[in-house]
This record gives structure tokens, C-alpha cells and sequence, in this order.
């Protein structure tokens, strides 16, 4: 999903939805989920590659949503700052859980083998091992960065604008991630 | 066997880290949450700060030292609850009270987060966090001024439980399954840890704006009859009362010599309680029998007992009597005093009576180590910046808030081997389950944990000294004409795809990026496309790369060459007046001519071309042909606090806009040597602000509250529109405003000066 295809509140409908939520309706704030949770869980699947994180982001952050919505003064950023708490769940999972490291099998990869070009599928598939073991020992931060720019498609000033930082700061992260990667990458190998 | 590791290129990334099209949510998530929320209370809307302008009457070095002075009471005042389990001696890996027992030593024995300490998360409070949490199995319990009490999970950082109980400047202490708080409406409060609901309440007709101490069966708590939030009030008197835990009746009390706003300090049987007129008195706990008197003025920060003796510390917001002293517990007699040359306040210590050490902070940003014994300085560490809490000793580690950061210290040697910055003036940081947690006045909850992400060998904090700050003159302004808009132009009425940012050239034409599609869509004067230009050869390989963010903040000569700013590639491309690329300069890093993410750019009236680099808030200055000069600006202040644009006025003085975290948004003045001339719009601007220069070297900003401002070179602020949404803006030779924002991306008005006096 690109970021130009995302729902936005821009609808009447979804405006008086969220005035509506805020005002204290569960069930127009269960419209709002309707429209919105497979979005909110795609999101939470790239960052987190687990289907049981994901459903724990996605619960614990429409609850904090629902119970914070009160005080969201503007409901046309609603969208935002919905992905700003899916994306702030997702970060605290990772922290929590970032002290077991989780070895991702091939089988959990939601990647369909044969799409790539260049390497054979076999050393793909064995890439893609190393890489996404690799990935479960980087830091909260840089797994964040890397899912929502590559495994979401999530521009730069996109995701400075949902963690919260400067776009250099998340070119960093960016930078500094891949790095990264590569020093794990290069140890698992040897 | 072993394999070559393959290469991390984006395609690979991608192809790893992408979903396949149909992830769909589970089918039965949505019941789940909508269960979820059927049984989750909202929120109420925050009410309005009462507490913003506490300190805004005083002058500032007053209105910081009282603020240290208050952190310190406050926090002081919150932590008595461990006594029975000190009576064993036992090192916790809970901190149930402030300071993390009821001697208030600050030492704890379970783990703290390590030198290799990180954050794990921030949370933001509606008021002020004045207190200390205390922290049982991973559960921090705390209230914020004109806020909450609340029960946070440390490893999920989410909210468990929170309360309306008026708690403000009192930390809790548990005890067994009740945390016990002083609230605002001058009761004693019990609530159940793990609903939150209120279990009992003892009204007192006073203050307990310390922690509650437990030793036994015994609740001891100091009052005050008004609540005096760190300041001496004229009248005000205290009491030290002794409740029993499970009746909650009155056991004693007796009258101090003044009103109390700070914690007592308990060992075995001996209270030692501070007051507010710089006298703390020793009681015994059993009768209430006063044992001794110990002056400590002006006033008496929460002692700490430890080796048979209190340690008193002496706070002075003036800086003329701050000490600290060591006092036989038994007699009450001195047995040393430290003051530093300053006479500074020095904070109550952390006292490690097994290693025999005391380390305490000073307002002027030393931490200093000295023996129990005889009070002999075994080492300081000047970290530069305010220290107004107490530290906390973990494991050998030292962890000291300062007004810049959460500093982990070798407590042996005084060395610095970790840091994590902090926005706002800290709480004392509380230390349990190896978690650091500490709250800011700006209200932000930093939650530290030793997850290893930073580096051991982070640098020391460093505060940037600020010569010559003048506040801005904020008169009476005069009245201006509202802004007229002339023409607006929508990113689809021009065919842009990712509009990104924009500049008037020397003709008085209007040059937009359009980033994605890295290109320049020009506009003549009036809103009409005048060029599209499309970069070729060596300018569009740079340009154009198929897996980077694209932007193309530009700047131009007087002649009409230009400078783009290639931001994923970490360079300057130069272009002249016909478009040709004539060089480039940068790399990739963090040195003088290398840039992590150049972004802002602009020339200067020398011809020097300044580029900001808004990771580091680093504003390199180079030559036109890519010469490195000199660097202004970056540092602690502006890391990742600064907007992405920069302006440079006739004489040769640099603007740069930062705030956030906490700090307060302006705009700070640089003279070409880097020196800091002025700060601009402190206590004005909102965020963000970002900066156009007019055509005489006038500055103007834009804020968060749709606001243009204009200022004088000098800072003054002259004039200031408002009733117009704008982000971007470019200032014309006319005074022309052309605006970039939500409401369109490109909006021309016109500017009717103010009336010059």
C-alpha cells in the first residue's frame, strides 16, 4: 500500500464518525475501526512480521486511540495520528520483545518466493532467511525505519511526520540500519 | 561451511520486508477490540494549564533556582514507605518510595538500566511531572500536576489504570496492595494498586506534599497548612503526625517549627523531618519525643540516613548558604559540612553507607563524591548543565538528572559512560526493576531501560554556553492591514506530484520542486506555469534515483545561478544562470563538507552559500564553488529540534529556528564568526517556525498558529498577520508573500507593511 492510497478524514461522514467518537460513541468509533483496521494492521505487520504483535499493536492501539480521542483537538488529522499510535504500539513491542531475539522461519515470511530477479530463487529464499534473522537483531529503532520505508513503502517526510523526528534524523536511522544489517549480515555469514 | 553475505541493497529490503497485497486483518480482531473499547473509559479533555505561569513573575535566574528549589521539595516529599523492609537491610529491586526507601539513601541494589541505558519510550502527561513514581513489578504508579494519578506498565508503556485524585505534588509509597499519596485537596489517600480504586482517605486539613513513610504499622507524614510548591509562606505552619496503617487514626503529632514540604528520612527508631524555614528536626518515632534541631537555612531539602548519621542539605535559591552537612543521628552535633565555592545548592545526596561514599548534585552542574566518613571530595564531574534532583545510585553506576539529560556516571570514578537526553527540568529519576524512570516539567515521562541500543561510549552531555541573550521586545504593535491574496494555484491545477519546496529567483519568478518527479515547475508572477524544467545528464542521475525520497530546496545568486540541495545524496549541486550543471560538493557523514541530510540552503550576501543539515541542525557555510568555511550552529541545543531552513540577512547574520521537547520555539541570531547574537520570538513563536528573509534583510516567520511575523534585524517584532493558513513562505522583491501549505500549494498575497513610527 502506497501512501497516496491511504484513507484520509476528509469525508463529511467520517468527520461527524470521529466528532461523534470523540463525543463518547462507541459505536460510531467502531465504524471508524471497520474502515480502518486493515490498514492499521498492515502497518503493524510490516514493523512487527509476527501476526500475534500485529493483533496485540492493533488492539492496544485502538483502545489508547478510543481512550485518548477526547482530547484529539483536530479531527481531521485523525487518520495520523492513528498511525502515530499504531506506529508508537508497535515501537513498544519491539523494545519489549527486542530482548528475546526472534529467528523469523521462511515459512512466516509473507513473501511468495520466485518474484525476484538476479539471485535464483534457492538463494533468494536463503537471502531473505538471513536478512529477516538479521533484522530481529537490530534495534527497535532501525527495524522501525527499514519496515515502514521498504516493507510499507512510507517516504521519508512520511514517516519523520509519524515518529515524530526530523526527515535527517530518519535518514539516519535509515542509513545507519542498513549498516547495520550489513555488520549482522556479515557475521551470520562467517 | 560458510557463505558470502549478500549484499543489503534496496531491492533486496524490499522484497524482504514487503506484505503480500491481501493482509488482511483477522476476522475476529474487530470484535476483539470493539469488546475492547465497550469496556474502556475515555479520557476527559484536558483542562487548561493553571500551572504555566508559575515562575513567569520572577526574574529568571529567581524563577530557576525556585524551580530547582520546588522539583526538590516536591519530589523530596513524596517517598516514605520501605522503612520496614530497611529495618532488614534488604536492597530492593522495587523502588515502593521516593528515593527508594524510607532512609531515602537513593541507593538501590537491583538493577538499573546500565550504562548502555536507552529510551524506550516517552509518554506525555497533561501537567507538569513534579514527582518521582514509585515502581513495583514493573508497574510505576505517579500523578501530574493538574492531571492524574495513574499506573503505567513500564515494558509495554501503556496506561493500566488511571484516577482523578488530585495529586500533584506528593510521590506515592506502596504498600502491600495500596499506594498511598497526599493529594491537593489536603486528604491522605490510599488506592488499590491494581484498580486504582480508592481503598481510604484520611482528610488532614493540610498539605502532605512528601512521601507518605511507612515503617511497621506506622504512617508518618509532615504537613503544610498551605501549599507552598517550593516557596517559604508567610504564616504557614506543619506538623509530623504518625498514623496507624490500619485504622488510619492519629497515633501523634506534634507541631514543627515550620511548614514541611519535603519527605522524612527514617531510620529504626529516629524521624528526621525537614521544614521549609531551614530547621530539621529529629523526633522519635515511637512517642513523637523531640530528640534535636539542626539548622539548615533557608531551607531543608529531604535528609537521607545513613551509617548512623542524616545528611542534611541546605537549599539556597540565592547561592549565598547552600551546604551540606552530616549530622550524628544520635546527638544531632555536626560531624562535617561540604559547600562548594559557590555556595550553590546542593541537592540531597545518594549515600552508600557500604562503599562510604556521598554523592550529591549543585545547581551549577557539578557532581561531586565525597567520603561519609570526614566528607573528603573524592572526585567531581562538571557536567555543565542544572542539577535540581537528587541521583540515584544502581549496581556502581550513578544516574543524575540534569536539565539536559539523564547522565549514568562510574560511581567510582565520577566517569560519564552513558547519557540520554531529556527535554524540560527533570524529576527525580526513580530507579527499579532496571528501569530509570523520570518525568519533566514539560510533562513528558522519559522511560529508560538498558536495552542496549546506545552506544557505551556515549559522549558526555555538553550544554552550550549562550552569550548574550536579550530577551525580545515584544510592544505594543501596530495595527497592519490583513494579508490579500492575489492567486492560489492547487498541486493538481499544476500537474505536481510531490510539491516540495519553493523559491523566488532573481526575475521575480516563483521555482517549485516537484520532487517525486524531480523537476522544477517555475511560475511567472501571476500564477501561470512559465517552464517546467526537467534536469538531464549528470543533474538528473543525481536527481532522479528510483528508491530515494527526492527533494530540491533551492537558492539562487543575484545573476541567477543556483544551488539545489540533493538531500538523499548528500550533496550540493550547482547550477548557472543557463541551467548547466558547473559542480557539486558533499559526502555522506558527519564532518566539516559532509552531510547527513542537507536540506534547507540559501545564499548569502557575501556569496557564501549556507546549507542546513537537519539531522545534526548543523549550518555549514561554503564557498560557491564547494569550499568548506566554517560551521555555525548545531550542538545538544539544536539536534533534532531545528527547522529545515535557514536565512542569512544583509550584514552577514544567520537565523535558525529550533524548539521542541520541551524547548520553547525561537529563532537564535548567529554572527558570522558563529556567535550567538540574539534569541528572537522566545515565548511568541509556536511550533513549527520556519523563516523567510524580505528583501531588506527583514526576517519573517511563520508558526504553528498560522501567524506571519516580521522582525527587525534587531529581534523586535514589528508586525504580526494572522487569519491565513500558512506553512512555507517566500518573501518577494515587492514584499510579495508567496505561501506554500495545506490550503493550497502555491498562494500569492499581498504584504501592506506596518507604518514605521
Amino acid at each position: 500500500m502506497t501512501a497516496d492510497s491511504r484513507i484520509a478524514v476528509g469525508s463529511t461522514s467520517d468527520v461527524t464518525l470521529v466528532e461523534q467518537a470523540r463525543a463518547g460513541d462507541a459505536t460510531a468509533f467502531e465504524r471508524l475501526v471497520d474502515t480502518r483496521l486493515d490498514r492499521a494492521y498492515r502497518l503493524a505487520l510490516a514493523i512487527l512480521r509476527t501476526d500475534w504483535d500485529a493483533r496485540d499493536a492493533c488492539q492496544d492501539a485502538f483502545v489508547a486511540a478510543w481512550r485518548e480521542l477526547p482530547r484529539l483537538r483536530d479531527v481531521a488529522r485523525f487518520d495520523a495520528w492513528l498511525d502515530r499510535i499504531v506506529v508508537n504500539q508497535c515501537r513498544t513491542l519491539l523494545r519489549a520483545r527486542r530482548a528475546r531475539v526472534r529467528e523469523i522461519s521462511i515459512e512466516e515470511s509473507p513473501q511468495s518466493p520466485g518474484q525476484p530477479t538476479g539471485p535464483s530463487p534457492v538463494e533468494a529464499l536463503a537471502d531473505g532467511d538471513l536478512v529477516r534473522r538479521a533484522l530481529g537483531r537490530l534495534s527497535a529503532d532501525q527495524r522501525l525505519v527499514l519496515a515502514l520505508h521498504h516493507g510499507e513503502g512510507r517516504a521519508v517526510a512520511e514517516i519523520a511526520s509519524l515518529i515524530g523526528v526530523p526527515p535527517g534524523t530518519v535518514m539516519w536511522r535509515l542509513y545507519r540500519a542498513r549498516r547495520a544489517l550489513e555488520k549482522e549480515l556479515r557475521e551470520e555469514s562467517a | 561451511m560458510t557463505r558470502t553475505a549478500p549484499r543489503v541493497t534496496t531491492e533486496l529490503l524490499n522484497r524482504v520486508l514487503a506484505l503480500p497485497a491481501t493482509s488482511e486483518a483477522p476476522t475476529d480482531l474487530h470484535a476483539s477490540i470493539a469488546a475492547a473499547i465497550r469496556q474502556t473509559p475515555q479520557r476527559p479533555a484536558p483542562r487548561s494549564s493553571r500551572i504555566a505561569a508559575r515562575f513567569g513573575g520572577l526574574p529568571r535566574p529567581a524563577g530557576l533556582a525556585i524551580a530547582a528549589l520546588l522539583l526538590l521539595a516536591i519530589l523530596a516529599s513524596i517517598a516514605a514507605i520501605g522503612a520496614q523492609l530497611l529495618r532488614q537491610r534488604t536492597p530492593l529491586d522495587d523502588s515502593l518510595t521516593f528515593r527508594g526507601d524510607a532512609a531515602r539513601t537513593g541507593v538501590v541494589t537491583g538493577p538499573g538500566p546500565g550504562p548502555a541505558m536507552a529510551l524506550a519510550f516517552t509518554q506525555t502527561l497533561p501537567g507538569q511531572i513534579v514527582t518521582s513514581p514509585a515502581i513495583v513489578d514493573g508497574v510505576a504508579y505517579m500523578g501530574a500536576v493538574d492531571g492524574r494519578f495513574l499506573a503505567l506498565d513500564l515494558s509495554r508503556g501503556l496506561e493500566i489504570w488511571s484516577t482523578d485524585l488530585n495529586v500533584a505534588w506528593s510521590s506515592p509509597s506502596v504498600a502491600g496492595d495500596l499506594v498511598i499519596v497526599g493529594t491537593e485537596d489536603r486528604d491522605l489517600v490510599a488506592v488499590d494498586r491494581d484498580s486504582g480504586n480508592e481503598a481510604w482517605s484520611v482528610p488532614l486539613n493540610a498539605f502532605v506534599s512528601g512521601s507518605p513513610t511507612l515503617v511497621g504499622d506506622r504512617l508518618y507524614v509532615a504537613t503544610s497548612s498551605a501549599q507552598s510548591r517550593g516557596r517559604v509562606v508567610a504564616g504557614a505552619t506543619g506538623k509530623v503526625m504518625a498514623l496507624d496503617l490500619a485504622t488510619h487514626s492519629v497515633a501523634w503529632q506534634e507541631d514543627l517549627p515550620g511548614p514541611s514540604t519535603r519527605s522524612i528520612a527514617v531510620d529504626d527508631s529516629i524521624l528526621v523531618v525537614p521544614t521549609d524555614v531551614g530547621i530539621a528536626v529529629a523526633f522519635d518515632a515511637a512517642t513523637g519525643r523531640e530528640l534535636w534541631r539542626f539548622p539548615t537555612q533557608p531551607f531543608t531539602d529531604t535528609p537521607v540516613i545513613a551509617d548512623g548519621r542524616a545528611f542534611l542539605a541546605g537549599l539556597d535559591p540565592e547561592g549565598t548558604l547552600g551546604a551540606l552537612w552530616a549530622v550524628d543521628l544520635g546527638s544531632g552535633q555536626e560531624v562535617w559540612h561540604h559547600a562548594r565555592p559557590s555556595r550553590q545548592t546542593i541537592v540531597a545526596p545518594a549515600v552508600d553507607a557500604v562503599t562510604g561514599m556521598v554523592y550529591a548534585g549543585t545547581v551549577d552542574g557539578d557532581v561531586i563524591a565525597l567520603r561519609v566518613d570526614d566528607g573528603t571530595e573524592v572526585w567531581t564531574q562538571h557536567l555543565g548543565a542544572e542539577i535540581g534532583v537528587s541521583p540515584t545510585k544502581a549496581g556502581g553506576v550513578l544516574y543524575v538528572a540534569t536539565s539536559a539529560g539523564i547522565v549514568a556516571l562510574d560511581a567510582a570514578t565520577g566517569q560519564v559512560v552513558g547519557t540520554v537526553l531529556i527535554d524540560g527540568i527533570p524529576s527525580s529519576p526513580a530507579v527499579a526493576d532496571g528501569y530509570l524512570v523520570a518525568g519533566t516539567q514539560s510533562g513528558t515521562l522519559y522511560v529508560i531501560t538498558g536495552a542496549g541500543v546506545a552506544p557505551v561510549d556515549t559522549p558526555a552531555v555538553t550544554i552550550p554556553s549562550v552569550p548574550g541573550v536579550t530577551p525580545t521586545s515584544t510592544s505594543v504593535l501596530p495595527p497592519v492591514a490583513p494579508l490579500h491574496q492575489v492567486w492560489a494555484r492547487t498541486a493538481q491545477d499544476l500537474g505536481l506530484a510531490t510539491p516540495f519546496y519553493m523559491n523566488i529567483a532573481p526575475d521575480g519568478r516563483l521555482w517549485i520542486a516537484d520532487s517525486t518527479r524531480g523537476r522544477f515547475v517555475i511560475l511567472g508572477p501571476d500564477g501561470s506555469v512559465a517552464d517546467i524544467w526537467q534536469p538531464t545528464g549528470a543533474a538528473a542521475l543525481d536527481l532522479v534515483q528510483p528508491d530515494n525520497d527526492r527533494w530540491g530546496a533551492v537558492a539562487f545568486e543575484p545573476e541567477g545561478g543556483f544551488f539545489v540541495a540533493d538531500t538523499d545524496h548528500q550533496r550540493v549541486l550547482r547550477f548557472d544562470s543557463d541551467r548547466e550543471l558547473i559542480g557539486s560538493w558533499g559526502s555522506f557523514g558527519p564532518g566539516p563538507g559532509e552531510f547527513v541530510s542537507p536540506f534547507g540552503i540559501t545564499v548569502g550576501p557575501d556569496g557564501l552559500v549556507y546549507v542546513v543539515d537537519d539531522s545534526t541542525c548543523r549550518v555549514e557555510v561554503y564557498e560557491a564553488s564547494g569550499v568548506y568555511v566554517r560551521t555555525l550552529a548545531g550542538g545538544a541545543e539544536f539536534a533534532d529540534r531545528c527547522t529545515n531552513n535557514v536565512i542569512v540577512d544583509r550584514d552577514g547574520n544567520v537565523y535558525l529556528a529550533s524548539g521542541g521537547r520541551g524547548d520553547p520555539w525561537r529563532i537564535t541570531a548567529f554572527g558570522p564568526d558563529g556567535r550567538v547574537l540574539r534569541r528572537i520570538g522566545e515565548g511568541l513563536l509556536r511550533e513549527p517556525v520556519l523563516l523567510a528573509r524580505g528583501p531588506n534583510g527583514e526576517i519573517y516567520a511563520t508558526d504553528g498558529t498560522d501567524r506571519l511575523h516580521l522582525f527587525s534585524a534587531r529581534g523586535d517584532l514589528q508586525a504580526s498577520w494572522s487569519g491565513v493558513e500558512l506553512e512555507l513562505v517566500v518573501i518577494g522583491p515587492e514584499r510579495e508573500v508567496y505561501a506554500s501549505g495545506p490550503a493550497g500549494v502555491a498562494r500569492r498575497y499581498a504584504l501592506t507593511p506596518p507604518s514605521q513610527p
